[in-house]
């Protein structure tokens, strides 16, 4: 399990984001202009890679 | 060779609900473990239409395990359709073994519930106590069971063969409000195993799912509990809308109000039984309860 290689995954299917692991869950942190997450079939293609990389959850960190 | 005999077809959900009222009827009177959730609130008007309200009492467990605005609606449902209820304080937070939150959780919850309710369905002379597990209930993960069958609670409903479908199907012929709700299981199915069951996480949770709903999120929702980040599972029809930035700014605020310091939505949605996952005890894939 390793963020680091999601992160890479990710971008490499056009999610830009900077990933961190709590437990088994990799939280994403995304620029603000970053939508491709609200489409999904993005979204499944990104649970697909999440599992793949052993995590058990993914989700999307909203800040202030 | 096959043979000519035509295989018998399952019985559909109507035939089910004569043969439920049938069982009912020789049982003579029950007391119906109740949440007012889609299974208990079906099992409990049916056993008014079949024993009369003389033959039947609905006995809520109150804890804090269980949102206030579910008590609520389960007393509303029981007097809108003639129910008697009696509410009995159950106490399973101060069971260490429960608080502790194993993998098995719910036995000691239930075991709990069953111990306070059976002596007051006994001193009323009712013949049975009865829950509403329902058939589809007996392929999940679900300890509580355990506690149910060592007490000689009997469940009516997975015994006639009610799937989930066929006691909605049913509710919504009875014009029951609870045909369409969303599963409700209790707060403590949003903390990750191992992580000790207090009242104040359980706050946070109620506290954070009733400013979600307030903010007009329908159908399956979940906070899940991971410290002091809330993990938000939505159903997939709402999760697109609420992923958007003003959106998602919306509900984290709502949900870091009421006491969580970071906010994170699930990008896979609502899933049934997810810590379940996450803490082993089932495959991906299989999870299903809570």
């Amino acid at each position: 399990m390793s963020a680091e290689s999601l992160q890479a995954a990710l971008e490499a299917i056009g999610i830009r984001a900077e990933v961190r692991q709590q437990e088994r869950v990799a939280l994403l942190r995304t620029p603000p202009d970053e939508r491709a997450l609200e489409r999904p079939e993005v979204r499944r293609q990104a649970a697909l890679l999440a599992l793949e990389h052993g995590f058990m959850a993914i989700a999307l960190e909203v800040g202030e | 060779m096959s043979t000519d005999a035509p295989a018998a077809s399952p019985a559909t959900a109507e035939e089910k609900e004569r043969r439920l009222v049938d069982w009912l009827r020789e049982r003579g009177s029950v007391a119906i473990g109740y949440s007012g959730g889609v299974d208990s609130a079906y099992l409990a008007c049916v056993a008014v239409d079949a024993l009369g309200a003389d033959g039947t009492l609905a006995l809520i467990g109150r804890s804090a395990s269980y949102p206030a605005a579910q008590w609520e609606a389960a007393r509303e449902v029981a007097t809108r359709f003639g129910v008697p209820v009696l509410e009995v304080e159950t106490d399973e937070l101060s069971d260490p073994n429960y608080a502790a939150n194993p993998t098995n959780r719910c036995y000691f919850c239930k075991s709990e519930l069953w111990t306070k309710l059976l002596p007051v369905a006994r001193a009323r002379g009712i013949a049975a106590l009865v829950d509403g597990t329902n058939a589809d209930d007996l392929a999940d993960w679900r300890p509580g069971a355990r506690a149910a069958s060592e007490q000689g609670i009997l469940s009516p409903l997975a015994l006639l063969g009610f799937t989930k479908a066929d006691i909605r199907e049913r509710s919504r012929a009875r014009g029951l409000p609870t045909w369409d709700q969303p599963s409700s299981p209790c707060l403590a199915s949003r903390l990750p195993y191992g992580t000790p069951v207090t009242i104040a996480r359980l706050h946070h949770v109620e506290r954070a799912e009733a400013a979600l709903r307030a903010l007009g999120i329908a159908g399956d929702l979940r906070v899940r509990h991971h410290g002091d980040l809330a993990r938000v599972e939505l159903a997939s029809d709402e999760l697109g809308k609420w992923l958007a930035p003003a959106a998602a700014r919306q509900l984290a605020r709502a949900v870091r109000d009421a006491g969580f310091a970071r906010v994170a939505i699930d990008l896979r949605g609502f899933r049934s039984g997810a810590l379940n996952v996450l803490g082993g005890v089932v495959a991906e894939g299989s999870a299903t309860a809570a």
